[in-house]
Formats: C-alpha cells, sequence, structure tokens
C-alpha cells in the first residue's frame, strides 16, 4: 500500500502507466488521500469533465487487512454536480483487493484524444490497459457478465454504466459484491461521469496470488480485532437492529419523528411508510427466499444488507439501503416495495445515485410530468437515462437540472446535490450539516460520533446536549477522519456507546502500521481533511453563501411539527471555526 | 376474534403492529407506567431495550413524565442506527439536533380531553419491540379497524365468522398453535 498507480489516459499514443512512491502522501488512505492528492494536483477551476481534472480510487488505510469492516473505497475527484470537491464511497469488494495489491489508489488523469472505451486489468504482476469498444453502452450487470467469462468470479471490478459513458452529473461508479452483483456504489456528485470522461469503462482487479496485507504488530492487531469484533457484536444496534432489519429499519423511526420528506418535501410523513419498512422487507426477502442479514463485503460482521428476490423467488437487487427506499418510496408517494427494489436495480444497472433519483423524480412529479406515486411512470424516467433520450440525459444530471429545466422552485438540493432522506425542518441539527458539508447536502458527512473521539478517555456525558453547531462541526471532523480507515461508517454507533471498542479501533490502525496515534491526531487528521477540501471549495469560487438550505427550508413550515429550518446564518458561518 | 397461529405465520401478524393497533387503557399514565401496566413489560426490558419512545410524533427523553391520553400514539423502538437513529434516542447526547420536536419543546401537553379514567390509546411497534413483544401483546388482544384486519389478514374476519361493532373496530387475539 506504498504505491500510487497513475495512469494517464491522454498521453501521446495512448495510455501511459507510471508507478510512484506515495511520498508526501504517506500514512493516508481513503477521504484523507483522495481529498489530499485532489486538492493539491486539481485546479479548482478546472472543468469537472475536462482532461486536469483526476479521479482518485483508494482504499483506506485497513482495507486489506482483517480487521472487520474494513472494505469500503473512497472516490475522489472535482464533481460535475457540485462543481466542488468530491469524496464518495462504496462498499463491495473492491477496496479489499485493492489495498491487497499493494495499492494506496489508482489515479486516473488525462483524457483521451478519441472515443474509445478503455478496459484496465490490474493483478499482482502487471496493469494493463485496452481498447474494448464491445462494451459500449452496457448497463452494470450486462457488463459483469460479459466479462466474467475472461476475469474470472474471484476479480473485483469497478465499473460505469451508461449514465457514466454520457457523463450526466448523477452518474456513480460501482464496485461488485460478494456475489459479482455490481450493486454497491460510489454514488454522490457524478464520480461515474468523470471515470465516463476519462474514457475508463471498467477497472478488473485480480488479487490472485497476493496476500493479507501484514500488520507491523500482528500479535496487538490480533488483540485489537478480537475486542473490536466483540464490541460489534454486542452492541443492540451493531449487533441487533442492523442486522435483522438493515438501515431501513429508519424508515418507520423517521417517518414517526416527522422528518421523513413526501412527496418533493411536502409533508414530513408518508402514510406508506409501514408497507415500505424494514420490517416489511425483512420479513418480504426471508419469505422470498432472499436474505434479510448479509454483508457487501467479506469480513463485514455488522451485515447491514440483504438479497431481495422478485415475487418468482429471482435474485432482483440487493436490500435497498434505507435512503434508496425514501427517495423512491416516501419521496415519489410510492409505497410498493417492489417498484423501489426495481428503481434500486435499474439504479445501479445504469449507474445512478439513488438519492439523486429520487429526489430528481419527486422534482419532475411536482413539476406534473407524471403523478406522485406513479409507479410505472418512475420506472419509464429511469429508463429514458437509460436510452439516452434527451429527457433521459436531464434526469440523469439530477434535481437542480431537472428543476431548472421544468421551473420548479421546491427543489431539495445543496451546492446542486439532493438531500438525503431527513427533513432539516423537523431536525434542525441535519440541516447544519447539509448546509455546510463541503460535499454538498450529505448525510454521511456528519455521520460518525465525534465527540467521543474527541474526547478518549473522557467520555461525554450522555444527559449533556451539545449544541447543534458544535456538534456538526464534531461530526464532520470524525467522519472525516473515519472515512480515511476504510472502515464502514456504521461501526461509528458502536464506538459511540463503548469506549473499548473505540480503543480497539484506534489500537487497530496503531498495530497495523506501527503508530502511536492518539484521540488528538484522529482529530487532527478529520481537521485537516475539512481544510483541504474547504480550501479547494473556496478556490473553485464557492462563498459562504452556499453554504445554505434552499428558502422554502426557512419558509415553508413541514406537518406534522409545523417548523422550519431555524438555524441562523451567522450561526451556519461559524460550523468551521475551530 | 380469536385466531390459533402456528410459528410460520406470525410474519404477517405482526407486521400488523408496525402500522398502529389500539389497546384499553387506564389515562394519564406515564409512558414508563404505561408500557408496565398496559403492555405488560418489565422494568428491565424498558430500561435495556426501549431505547426510542415517540408521543404523538415527539420523541420522548423522559418517559416518567410524558403522559398518555385518549386518543395518544405511543410508539416504541429499540436503539437505531445512524447519527438521526441516534439523535431520536431517549436521552441522547445529540437530542440538540431535533430541537423544536421533542417531547415539551412546544411547551403545551399533546393528547386529547379525557385525562382519566379508561380509554383507547393508539400504539406502534417497531423492530427488535415488535418481534419480541409482539406475540405477547398480541395475545393480550389489541383493537383493530376492519379495514386495516382485511388488509393484514385478508379474508380473516369474514373466514372466522366476525363482523367489526358499530365502530368499525374488531378486536384481534392470538394464541400460538400448540
Ligand atoms: S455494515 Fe453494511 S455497509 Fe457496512 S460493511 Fe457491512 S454490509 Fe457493508
Amino acid at each position: 500500500m506504498d504505491t500510487l498507480l497513475r495512469i494517464d489516459m491522454g498521453a501521446k499514443g495512448g495510455p501511459s502507466i507510471k508507478k510512484e512512491p506515495v511520498g508526501a502522501y504517506a500514512g493516508l488512505g481513503g477521504r484523507a488521500l483522495t481529498s489530499a492528492i485532489i486538492s493539491k494536483e486539481v485546479p479548482p477551476l478546472c472543468h469537472a469533465l475536462g482532461a486536469e481534472n483526476k479521479l482518485v480510487i483508494a482504499p483506506g488505510l485497513l482495507s486489506g487487512t482483517p480487521a472487520s469492516q474494513s472494505g469500503r473505497l473512497s472516490i475522489g475527484c472535482k464533481s460535475p454536480l457540485t462543481g466542488g470537491i468530491k469524496e464518495s464511497n462504496a462498499g463491495g469488494q473492491a477496496a479489499q483487493v485493492l489495498a491487497r495489491l499493494g495499492y494506496a489508489a489508482i489515479v486516473l488523469e488525462g483524457a483521451p484524444a478519441g472515443n474509445e472505451l478503455y478496459k484496465i486489468v490490474i493483478n499482482k504482476d502487471s496493469v494493463k490497459i485496452t481498447v474494448d469498444n464491445s462494451l459500449r453502452l452496457l448497463g452494470n450487470y450486462a457488463l459483469i457478465d460479459a466479462l466474467k467469462p475472461i476475469h474470472g468470479d474471484k476479480a473485483a471490478y469497478i465499473s460505469i454504466g451508461q449514465a457514466g459513458e454520457m457523463k450526466l452529473a448523477a452518474a456513480s461508479i460501482a464496485c461488485t459484491d460478494m456475489e459479482l452483483h455490481p450493486t454497491r456504489h460510489a454514488g454522490r456528485g457524478g464520480v461515474g461521469a468523470v471515470m465516463g470522461s476519462k474514457g475508463v469503462k471498467v477497472i478488473v482487479l485480480d488479487d490472485e496470488g497476493t496476500k493479507m496485507r501484514e500488520p507491523k504488530d500482528p500479535e496487538k492487531f490480533r488483540a485489537a480485532n478480537k475486542v473490536w469484533v466483540e464490541g460489534l457484536k454486542k452492541h443492540p444496534v451493531t449487533g441487533g437492529g442492523l442486522p435483522s432489519f438493515g438501515t431501513n429499519v429508519l424508515t418507520n423511526i423517521i417517518n414517526e419523528a416527522g422528518g421523513f420528506p413526501t412527496n418533493n418535501f411536502a409533508t414530513g410523513q408518508f402514510a406508506g411508510a409501514s408497507k415500505i419498512s424494514g420490517e416489511t422487507m425483512a420479513a418480504l426477502e426471508t419469505q422470498r427466499g432472499g436474505l434479510a442479514t448479509h454483508g457487501c463485503h467479506r469480513g463485514c460482521v455488522i451485515q447491514c444488507s440483504g438479497i431481495y428476490n422478485d415475487a418468482k423467488g429471482n435474485f432482483l437487487t440487493k436490500q435497498p439501503e434505507y435512503e434508496t427506499v425514501w427517495a423512491h418510496g416516501a419521496n415519489c408517494g410510492i409505497d410498493d416495495l417492489d417498484t423501489i427494489a426495481m428503481l434500486d436495480r435499474l439504479d445501479d444497472d445504469i449507474g445512478l445515485d439513488t438519492i439523486e433519483m429520487g429526489a430528481t423524480i419527486g422534482v419532475l412529479m411536482h413539476a406534473g410530468l407524471i403523478k406522485f406515486g406513479d409507479k410505472e411512470g418512475a420506472i419509464n424516467l429511469l429508463k429514458e437515462v437509460q436510452k439516452g433520450s434527451p429527457l433521459g440525459r436531464i434526469v440523469g444530471s439530477g434535481a437542480a437540472m431537472a428543476g431548472k429545466a421544468f421551473g420548479v422552485e421546491r427543489v431539495p438540493v445543496v451546492k446542486n446535490q439532493a438531500l438525503p432522506a431527513y427533513d432539516p425542518r423537523a431536525i434542525n441539527g441535519i440541516g447544519v450539516t447539509y448546509a455546510t458539508s463541503p460535499m454538498g447536502a450529505d448525510h454521511t458527512a456528519g455521520y460518525a460520533i465525534a465527540t467521543n473521539i474527541l474526547k478518549v478517555g473522557g467520555f461525554v456525558d450522555p444527559l449533556k446536549s451539545e449544541g447543534q453547531i458544535e456538534l456538526s462541526r464534531n461530526l464532520q471532523i470524525a467522519t472525516a477522519a473515519i472515512d480515511s480507515t476504510g472502515m464502514c461508517l456504521f461501526i461509528a454507533f458502536a464506538v459511540l456507546d463503548q469506549p473499548e471498542t473505540f480503543q480497539a479501533l484506534v489500537d487497530l490502525i496503531n498495530a497495523f502500521h506501527g503508530l502511536s496515534l492518539t484521540g488528538d491526531d484522529v482529530t487532527a487528521l478529520g481537521k485537516s481533511i475539512l481544510k483541504n477540501e474547504r480550501d479547494f471549495n473556496k478556490a473553485a469560487g464557492f462563498t459562504k453563501e452556499m453554504d445554505r438550505l434552499p428558502k422554502f427550508f426557512t419558509r415553508d413550515a413541514l406537518a406534522p411539527h409545523n417548523q422550519v429550518f431555524a438555524v441562523k446564518d451567522e450561526d451556519l458561518d461559524k460550523v468551521f471555526n475551530w | 376474534m380469536q385466531l390459533d397461529q402456528g410459528a410460520p405465520e406470525w410474519g404477517p401478524l405482526l407486521n400488523i403492529l408496525q402500522a398502529g393497533f389500539l389497546v384499553e387503557s387506564r389515562l394519564g399514565l406515564s409512558v414508563r407506567a404505561f408500557a408496565r401496566e398496559t403492555l405488560g413489560f418489565d422494568d428491565a426490558y424498558i430500561e435495556g431495550r426501549i431505547s426510542t419512545v415517540f408521543l404523538d410524533s415527539e420523541p420522548v427523553d423522559d418517559i416518567d413524565t410524558a403522559l398518555v391520553w385518549e386518543g395518544s400514539r405511543i410508539s416504541l423502538s429499540a436503539a437505531m442506527p445512524g447519527l438521526v437513529g441516534a439523535v431520536m434516542r431517549r436521552n441522547s447526547a445529540y437530542a440538540s439536533f431535533r430541537k423544536g420536536i421533542s417531547y415539551g419543546d412546544k411547551g403545551t401537553l399533546t393528547g386529547g380531553e379525557s385525562r382519566s379514567g379508561r380509554g383507547r390509546v393508539r400504539v406502534k411497534l417497531f423492530n427488535s419491540i415488535m418481534v419480541e413483544r409482539g406475540p405477547g401483546i398480541l395475545g393480550r388482544g389489541i383493537i383493530l379497524e376492519a379495514a386495516e384486519l382485511e388488509a393484514a389478514l385478508p379474508g380473516a374476519a369474514a373466514g372466522g365468522g366476525e363482523s367489526p361493532g358499530p365502530d368499525g373496530l374488531v378486536e384481534l387475539k392470538v394464541t400460538p398453535r400448540k
């Protein structure tokens, strides 16, 4: 993991490969590494689809090790959706395999002069880049089916569907899961369009003949991993709620709290919530011979995912996540799990961000193009993207674009990126993070539980609430740090409640890399990541006025609580004062 | 209506509980007393398992001061994932994120007119609580609208020769089949 693999797609005579030591980027992984490279090497004012942008694909610091939950992959670039810096991350097998191949990151640079479509195959001995125009405009599922007979079912695949090839701003990058389905996506911010602009359809990672990465202090590492896994297993959320019902267990809760945006953020409760909840979905999955408890990559002990079969018992898609169920369900007035699962399948196949697509379809329903609750209509809109029709290209470019094209004011975006599944009028605190995250509206930006990371050895009094601004700041710092480890963010709950589990995480990093990090170092890392990202955005033309929610959140009260987003602008401007 | 239910068929039955049902209860009870007296939960379960409580959509921190009235809707859940899941927990360190919607924030007591005697309260049981305590609650008996029962168990009421009362409600009691 001490090598950067740079591939210049625009080199004279065809793509060129350069392997170099990580150098100044040593010690960084995941989001810390992607954001460091982008902020240092990409001109902030460049066009996101131009040759000057770079696509950085980086496993986390602990990826490829036996540490449980360590298989998240970070993908960074200048975003064609937000115009700012982007880190989007995904599960699946790719991070583990890439780390075992010894790469800290793959950096795709330049842009090919012609219109060729490339396949990159990386194994322990070589990196091969070939033109393969037979893959053109294949969906991710058909692509993997075409490649499996050639590269086998042990490889991990990172790919784009039609949306990425068309360079649409909501295009995602797919990673294959344990079953070789292209179901795990770096969804947010249009990273797939940047991969498309580099002319790369797929990266095949084959780790045959490689070994698990060796810790510097194997004994300490083993001991820390034992405490770590025990901590995850014994915690009621990571050991119980998540495995049994998946992340969609939140549907009933957020709906009950009145913060479940319904019909394009018109109201905070959805009458059909219990029909699409995690409880209902888990029962249906089991009844149809799918799986309600499953991991997205090997080495996950929490297993928040599952397998969703159709009514005939055939695989349709992975268990749709809470955010997807919300986006394609309540936000579009759709209370039918089979329709939501089909939309999820289409998103994965075409290579689209499910959150952005749900928000976009909601905006188009609001505009009257189709009615709220129109299941067929929603499916057809995604098929328009697949076809590349003019309407499809508008849909695939996200909610802000659709709002402009169809003259809708109520467009739920920050920095052009769609808000996820929590209405900031009911949950004001999450609105602070949506408004100020350098990523655009992003629920994962402040997902992790920072307070404890900031106060190692002195956990906060759970009865004493921090203010929303301080809390959002701390959450964003900690999330940035966790995003650099390769750890799935769901570890945050166990880390929150169990000091020994948090300590085990720090011990894992230290034992693996021979370091002696403290909580302060973790905080400093999180801050430096955010600083890099904000500096990039500033140079790209972002101002504090862009750290705001759309006007309707402060103007139109949301039922049932009849609340608006009430955090003042001057308070939002304090989030990054540290 | 009385149903004898074999174990494999519990799934759809339990799912009735997340959509909400009515129970007869003494009114004016605290959430804790309601969970004990009306739902039959013990203290260890209430403390250890029920970490997320909503009363009429308002997240509750103190289950001893939040009171249940005629027409109240009380929802019970285990600890939930995600930042917002943590925010919704009772006495969450992140409660400031839900300022404005928490129980008591609006300064008025929720609930209907009747503050004493007995009445009907709507209950929703989510996730692990639904699975762990659903069979017991169904054994004690719940009240549903006829249409809700029909949607969950098509034909059950008609098959059982059951017709709804004048208020359109039916009582459902389920015992595990031996
Ligand atoms: S908990 Fe879920 S998202 Fe995290 S690694 Fe496991 S399956 Fe993937």
